[in-house]
């Protein structure tokens, strides 16, 4: 590996000369992509130089698999000219030549990424870091939200049909996903599903849509949201579902705010404020419910890559026990408990 | 519902070979990964999972559908009725433990498919009680048995 990397870089960085590897170390964040940080050493025009960058490979199977990464990096690539703060991202490789699987090459941001999870029932955030993370959180969205995907060509991921065609569209997709992982029946889930088939909201926009945002997708640098990460479920959709999944009980536990930051009222409000664009209360709760379906689905799509033995990652076959809490949620959601 | 225990245990040696051990120098803590490994090898193809436990999800899933059974006849839904009754009765047939436990699962999905295919019949909302209490006391249950993610440290190591 490391020898196809330094025959990678070399390419890569011409005229520099001499490029080097010096380390290449897994990322243990995130259980879905293969992230590894890249440390280089190269000669410049008179003296050697070091930089680092970050990589992203597709994996071979797991949560969100069949996979295909270039869409995340041609979202990214665009959004380098827009005020949402995400990593820049270099290059794109698809030759399997090079890594077996393809990946592509991002800037290292400095920080930290917090999780949303309380250790010993402490806070996640201090009141001084919620607040500047809170407002820093919704800004972000807002700016995400507005992004003029049209004018960025962006359209390739998938317009949309008007009216419920969103909600629609995101449903179907996570009960394909739920299809494939082809496990036995579970009641709550089917329950969840059929109220979502029959609560499919009207949306009054379309924008870009990340799909993941919450804490835990984001990193900190000097008490401020450095870059929002994991875009591989960007799309065209429904500008209340990223509310919706922000406001998922899994991603808060026991604490009152919204992905530990933002009471629900305030998210909403500093939202509107910042958009122009009302929230409906109606819409965010359906795409609050599925967002638990989602994340179900995502769970049983690694229990199958596991159970089928493409997968060797023992955090997927976690998922058999952690189903627990997933069944409360979804209940939860559905206002069953 | 669950994950053989032998296919989890075999996954736990599999980690422990693969991905712990070429990370450990230590040659006293290598020998000791190697135990494990052999502790997992001997005890993999000899644990199931709880029968009282699993035996407790069944009676209160068998309950919860003869109790909805009932409210749907006395909503005068006979046809639905018999059809969630055949499922139960299928299901509870079955000598094999998890086998019935899925074909219970499978008739809790039928009757919630019922359900909203009837949800605008007065009384539907009542007649479904049995089936929710019985899906949020599973999911109760299991929450209570299950130990809390170590998402942090797992993540972080």
């Amino acid at each position: 590996m490391i020898d196809a990397l330094t025959a990678y870089f070399a390419r890569r960085l011409a005229p520099r000369t001499d490029v080097r590897v010096l380390a290449l170390t897994r990322m243990s964040e995130g259980f879905s992509q293969e992230t590894f940080r890249v440390e280089l050493a190269w000669r410049g025009a008179a003296v050697e130089e070091h930089g680092a960058y970050v990589l992203r490979r597709q994996p071979a199977a797991g949560l969100l698999e069949p996979y295909d990464t270039e869409p995340e990096f041609r979202v990214l690539a665009a959004l380098a000219g827009t005020s949402v703060r995400a990593p820049r991202v270099f290059w794109y490789e698809r030759d399997p030549a090079v890594l077996e699987r393809p990946f592509y090459v991002m800037e290292v941001v400095p920080g930290t990424v917090p999780l949303p999870v309380m250790v010993d029932g402490k806070p996640v955030f201090s009141d001084d870091e919620r607040a500047r993370l809170g407002e820093d959180f919704v800004t972000n969205l807002a700016a995400l939200h507005a992004v003029d995907w049209r004018a960025a060509g962006l359209d390739f991921l998938g317009v949309p049909a008007a009216g419920d065609g969103a909600a629609i569209r995101e449903l179907a997709r996570w009960e394909g996903y739920i299809a494939r992982a082809d496990g036995p029946p579970r009641p709550v889930l089917s329950e969840a599903i059929l109220w979502l088939r029959r609560a499919l909201p009207i949306a009054d926009a379309t924008t870009l849509v990340h799909g993941d945002y919450r804490t835990g997708n984001f990193l900190v640098c000097e008490g401020q949201i450095a870059a929002i990460l994991d875009w591989e479920m960007v799309h065209l959709g429904d500008p209340m579902e990223d509310l919706g999944w922000a406001c998922m009980a899994l991603w808060r536990g026991e604490s009152p705010y919204m992905c530990h930051l933002l009471e629900r009222e305030r998210l909403y409000a500093r939202y509107e404020e910042l958009t122009g664009r009302r929230v409906d209360p109606e819409r965010v709760r359906f795409y609050e419910v599925l967002a638990t379906v989602k994340m179900a689905a995502i769970m049983l799509t690694g229990l199958h890559a596991f159970r089928d033995g493409r997968t060797r990652d023992l955090r997927m076959a976690l998922f058999d026990h952690q189903w627990a809490y997933m069944a409360a949620a979804i209940a939860n959601a559905r206002g069953l408990l | 519902m669950r994950l053989p225990p032998a296919m989890l245990l075999a996954g736990v040696a599999r980690t422990l070979e693969e991905d712990v051990l070429p990370a450990v120098g230590d040659r006293a803590a290598r020998g000791l990964v190697f135990t494990a490994i052999e502790v997992l090898a001997n005890v993999q193809d000899l644990v199931e999972w709880r029968a009282d436990v699993r035996d407790e999800e069944l009676t209160g899933a068998s309950s919860a559908l003869a109790d909805f059974a009932a409210r749907l006849e006395a909503l005068g839904l006979a046809a639905e009725s018999a059809r969630v009754r055949g499922m139960l009765a299928a299901a509870d047939a079955d000598t094999d433990r998890e086998a019935r436990g899925r074909a219970l699962d499978a008739a809790l999905v039928e009757a919630l498919v019922v359900a909203d295919g009837a949800r605008d019949r007065p009384g539907m909302a009542e007649a479904l009680a049995p089936l929710r209490m019985h899906l949020v006391n599973q999911a109760l249950r299991d929450v209570m048995r299950t130990q809390r993610p170590l998402l942090n440290r797992i993540s972080q190591g």
